[in-house]
């Protein structure tokens, strides 16, 4: 008994095959500022790393956040509503963005 | 050290030896166990099928737009006086408005909208300085 006690506590665990881990999504590069100027197509922002330009692409899509009542809200539009942790009831709603057809791209 | 003793002291080492390998045999494989992927978002309903907009935004953190990030999402099925009902793959959900939430829009905008102070979120192509796309979530 003693000798099989010790056969066992000192036997290898076997290998086990683990699905592998979730890779990342391909990482945004996201840049959050301020604008400073436009000269051209050079867009220079202040950002909390200091300043930086980026260079607006002939084929870039610019857009803008705006405000919206609910009756400007139709049917077939998509809507994005954003919460943030709150202590009392889990999350909190913090806003409802509203994506019309003629600007959404995922999902179609 | 008589014949006799010595062949019992040899039939308990090999007892001894069998036993050890035996149970170094029942030393089990020991149970599978999911991999966690711990550098995923905290909260993620696995209904939620965020909307984004041409520029690639969903309007919220996780695109660098508004605070928060979106936790419901659907199309639009039905406008109420106060509330906003809203289908998704895992039913439809009613969002009442108690005026406390921002109601915003993407819209297209050309590039007169990048004016001195607004507050952009840039979206640049990977590897480049070039901004494949932009959008001004505040205005001065």
């Amino acid at each position: 008994m003693i000798s099989a006690a010790a056969g066992y506590l000192t036997g290898e665990q076997d290998s086990v095959l683990l699905p592998p881990a979730a890779t990342p999504a391909a990482q945004t590069d996201i840049v959050r500022g301020t604008v400073q100027s436009l000269e051209g197509a050079t867009l220079t922002l202040s950002t909390e790393a200091g300043p930086t330009s980026v260079i607006l692409a002939p084929d870039a899509v610019l857009e803008a956040l705006r405000p919206t009542t609910l009756s400007a809200v139709r049917a077939g539009d998509w809507l994005n509503a954003g919460a943030v942790p709150h202590q009392q009831t889990l999350l909190a709603l913090t806003g409802i963005v509203i994506i019309p057809p003629s600007v959404l791209r995922t999902p179609r | 050290m008589s014949r006799g003793l010595l062949a019992w002291a040899a039939i308990a080492a090999v007892v001894a030896g069998i036993s050890f390998i035996g149970g170094r045999a029942l030393k089990g494989g020991g149970e599978a166990a999911p991999a966690f992927d711990l550098s995923a978002p905290g909260y993620s309903p696995a209904d939620t099928v965020v909307g984004s907009s041409l520029g690639g935004f969903s309007g919220f953190g996780e695109t660098g737009g508004l605070e928060g990030e979106a936790i419901v999402a659907g199309r639009v099925s039905r406008v109420g006086l106060d509330s906003v009902t809203v289908a998704a793959p895992g039913g439809e959900s009613t969002i009442r408005l108690t005026g406390d939430q921002r109601l915003r829009r993407i819209e297209a905008v050309d590039a007169s909208a990048l004016t001195v102070g607004a507050s952009v979120v840039v979206i640049r192509k990977p590897g480049t300085d070039q901004a494949a796309s932009v959008l001004v979530t505040a205005v001065p």
